[in-house]
């Protein structure tokens, strides 16, 4: 098991670096002057030149890779170009906002896509589970945005139960703070769950038509029983796997969850850095994302290993 | 179902009371905040949201645009107008505490005159900056000029405490701002909230207000910047009491907060021209024949119609200081502006020697919808006299560095407020996107920087209005209103574009 994630944790350096270095030259080599965002409108040609030359912008691609390698792997990421602050003291005050909304997401996606999964199935073919599965095709197929709008328009416009947008943190009153997160989370999560609800189904029907759910049920065992000890575990370990993909499409989806929200999150902060040009904050908001989903991936294989015993971690 | 509500809304009571807001605060919904307080880092005018109202300068804007005494108690030129020797008001403190002194002055100005845009003007005017005295600073001036009141107008040339701003060079931001005004940044996060609070020592002028010169009054005890993205946000925080006010909003929104019972409108007129930049230096739109044919054959009222939705927001006005109570406000060179000449346009389009080149014209939906909307009309209107447009759609980071290469476009999208003096105007400066480099027009932009007499530089900027709108560098389609929604209750906002994003003598609803 040990040797296993060893082995993973190496692999997990491959998946990072690819993407970063797509990063950086991507960012370099598309139009867009961070000293004439920094400066704006009124520099004049002279000012930005002065400027590139002090942020090192005027140096070689290839120099620049190497000070941006050097920097990377000695975990140095440099200092934001507009904040004016080391990025790895940026970053985890945003990367808390977007892991609290996700997590919060995915609870509600596990949530209502497992129960509404093991209901659809349970309930085949009646009228129960075609409204269900109707029900997540139109989730599959509103776009997150929609959903915040709605229930922006809903629970915060008409009925005032929580605010149109701003963030709380834990630290100044947890009700205050999850008021805050409860909206984006839902909006992202609703949609995860329509994804849920259809693979909890499908799995579940699988499992039920097994002859081992025939045998307990013959031997007379109650079948709530039969549901929630024989066949939702075995059912759970490709929902988890979907879970695990889920939870990368919530990191994605959060950055115009986080907009619509005005929630100070990485993806927010990855839009702007990127409107703006500032490179080590895209870098390093890329490589806080890579990390986050790297070692969910990890989790997720762990977790499947102890829900079905056939596997084994080797 | 029933407890379950009741339980939601107790959650949502005890959420709203753990919520950091106090009853006189005023909490503003605004598009963005800056990524660092200080206004000397940048010449984007939205970096100095926060600076706007905690800092001031020598000077201070009135409504009509005429620069007034703020932190200056006089202010006196010599005989031969090339020394301005300014004292300072007595008993006024910074937000820490420290007395203002000429030192403080002396440093706060030497670093904006080395930073960029409006600072590089300041320093090709001013020889040097000396304190002769604790309260008085002393400017020696290359030549007579009456622009340096205006320039110190300006945020970026706030005054901060000596000790916040040495060792820091103009690119270096200070960590925090210590000024003078009458509100203190207690709280900054840069994409959570700016959060101000009245400072107890503030000592406002005597003056009447007028825009953000004149007495000055904390009406609010904190100021609380909300950055907000999306618009329908904003505006919905307004009608649910989570903002008191909404900036740059959307005039498709106007109706809903009319109707709302909960918000009123507020419309700032002649806010800012909307307008298209010529590339003067190369390819077909370096031909002046060619920009005078585009601008008789542009009918600006369906132009400006697509960009703002509804007449009662926008003007057909052809000043280049587009706020009708600036001194600078003039109609001078243009005849009939507005309306199309389609036999001048043919005409000159025969003259100019078109042979039906692709113009491109560079546009950004990431500045606001009004870049994109006018020149989407105007290309249609164009393409009816044979002219064709290629409309490159970018996102603004591309947009801005493009427009810097002249090999790479004909035409771009932008915008012009109104300036405190025409000296700062941008589109004037020969290296600004579009390279117009006009002799005549140097040699007026000189005289109105050597100028020291009001009526005299207020004619000579007429003849450059004349001059632009006889070579058409650029063009005006119109001038624009901006929109902001006013929680009820919320006083003392103006309607003066002049005041910027200042939000002094503004009070939130009283409970």
């Amino acid at each position: 098991m040990i040797r296993y994630i060893g082995r993973r944790l190496l692999l997990i350096l491959p998946t990072i670096f690819v993407p970063l270095i797509l990063v950086f030259l991507m960012l370099r080599l598309a139009p867009g002057d961070p000293a004439a965002q920094i400066l704006g409108d009124q520099a004049t040609p002279d000012q930005v030149a002065a400027l590139r030359h002090d942020m090192g912008l005027d140096q070689p691609l290839v120099v620049q890779f190497v000070f941006w390698l050097k920097g990377v792997l000695t975990l140095h990421l440099g200092a934001s170009f507009f904040f004016r602050q080391p990025v790895i003291d940026i970053l985890p005050s945003y990367a808390f906002v977007t892991i609290q909304v996700a997590l919060l997401a995915l609870f509600i996606a596990l949530v209502v896509g497992a129960c509404a999964g093991v209901a659809a199935a349970l309930k085949r073919d009646t009228p129960i589970d075609r409204g269900l599965v109707a029900l997540a095709v139109l989730g599959l197929s509103l776009p997150e945005f929609w959903f915040a709008l709605l229930l922006i328009f809903l629970f915060a416009v008409t009925w005032r139960i929580f605010p149109v947008a701003g963030y709380v943190a834990p630290s100044e009153g947890l009700v205050a703070s999850f008021m805050t997160i409860a909206l984006p989370a839902i909006a992202l999560g609703l949609r995860q769950s329509a994804l849920m609800t259809r693979m909890m189904r499908s799995s579940m029907l699988d499992v039920m038509s097994e002859p081992y759910i025939a045998t307990a049920r013959a031997q007379g065992l109650p079948e709530r029983r039969v549901v929630l000890r024989y066949a939702l575990r075995v059912a759970a370990a490709p929902f988890v796997t979907v879970a695990g993909l889920s939870a990368s499409h919530l990191l994605s989806g959060a950055v115009a969850i986080e907009l619509i929200f005005s929630l100070p999150g990485l993806g927010k902060l990855l839009i702007d850095a990127v409107g703006r040009r500032d490179y080590p904050v895209v870098e390093g908001a890329v490589l806080a994302i890579a990390i986050m989903l790297a070692i969910l991936n990890l989790a997720i294989d762990l977790l499947y290993a102890l829900l079905d015993p056939r596997v084994r971690l080797s | 179902m029933i407890r379950l509500a009741k339980a939601v809304s107790a959650a949502a009571l005890l959420g709203s009371l753990s919520l950091p807001t106090m009853a006189a605060d005023l909490r503003i919904a605004t598009p963005q905040l800056p990524a660092a307080l200080d206004p000397v880092v940048s010449t984007l005018g939205t970096n100095w949201l926060v600076a706007a109202n905690a800092c001031e300068g020598l000077y201070a804007l009135d409504d009509n645009w005429q620069p007034q005494l703020m932190l200056a108690q006089s202010a006196a030129y010599d005989e031969a107008a090339l020394t301005l020797t300014i004292k300072l008001r007595q008993g006024i403190k910074f937000h820490s505490g420290a007395p203002l002194a000429a030192d403080d002055v002396v440093a706060s100005l030497s670093r904006y005159r080395e930073s960029a845009g409006t600072g590089a003007v300041l320093k090709a005017l001013v020889a040097s900056i000396v304190a002769t005295a604790p309260d008085t600073v002393v400017l020696k001036l290359n030549a007579p000029t009456g622009v340096i009141p205006g320039l110190l107008t300006l945020t970026p040339a706030s005054i901060m405490s000596k000790a916040s701003v040495e060792g820091k060079s103009p690119s270096q931001p200070v960590a925090n701002l210590d000024c003078t005004g009458p509100f203190k940044v207690t709280e900054f996060q840069p994409d959570r909230q700016a959060v101000l609070a009245r400072f107890a020592d503030y000592q406002p002028r005597g003056e009447p207000s007028s825009g953000a010169a004149g007495e000055k009054k904390a009406l609010a005890d904190r100021v609380i910047f909300l950055p907000q993205p999306e618009p329908s946000v904003r505006r919905d925080s307004v009608l649910t009491g989570a903002a008191d006010i909404a900036t740059t909003l959307p005039f498709d929104f106007y109706d809903a907060v009319k109707s709302s019972p909960a918000a009123v409108p507020l419309i700032v007129k002649d806010n800012q021209s909307l307008t298209m930049v010529f590339n003067t230096r190369k390819g077909p739109t370096a031909n002046p024949k060619l920009r005078q044919a585009i601008y008789a054959a542009l009918d600006m009222d369906p132009i400006m119609l697509a960009a703002e939705g509804n007449p009662d927001f926008y003007t057909l006005d052809p000043s280049w200081a587009p706020d009708r109570n600036s001194v600078w406000h003039t109609g001078a060179g243009a005849e009939k502006f507005g309306t199309a000449n389609p036999e001048r346009a043919k005409k000159l389009l025969a003259e100019s020697g078109y042979k039906g080149e692709t113009l491109r014209w560079l546009t950004s939906k990431d500045f606001y919808q009004q870049h994109y909307l006018p020149a989407l009309t105007a290309q249609q209107q164009l393409e009816d006299y044979g002219i064709k447009i290629d409309l490159q759609v970018m996102p603004a980071a591309a947009f801005v560095q493009t427009r810097t290469d002249p090999d790479k476009f004909d035409i771009f999208s932008s915008f012009l407020p109104t300036y405190v003096d025409p000296v700062v105007i941008p589109y004037l400066n020969a290296s600004y996107p579009g390279f117009w480099n006009d002799p005549r027009k140097e040699e007026l932009v000189k005289k109105l920087a050597t100028s020291t007499d009001r009526k005299a530089r207020i004619d000579i900027w007429k003849q450059i209005q004349t001059l632009i709108y006889e070579e058409t560098p650029y063009i005006k389609f119109g001038t624009e209103a901006s929109f902001e929604a006013l929680r009820k209750g919320v006083t003392g906002v103006t309607d003066s574009p002049a005041i910027g994003q200042a939000f002094f003598n503004v009070a939130p609803p009283t409970k």
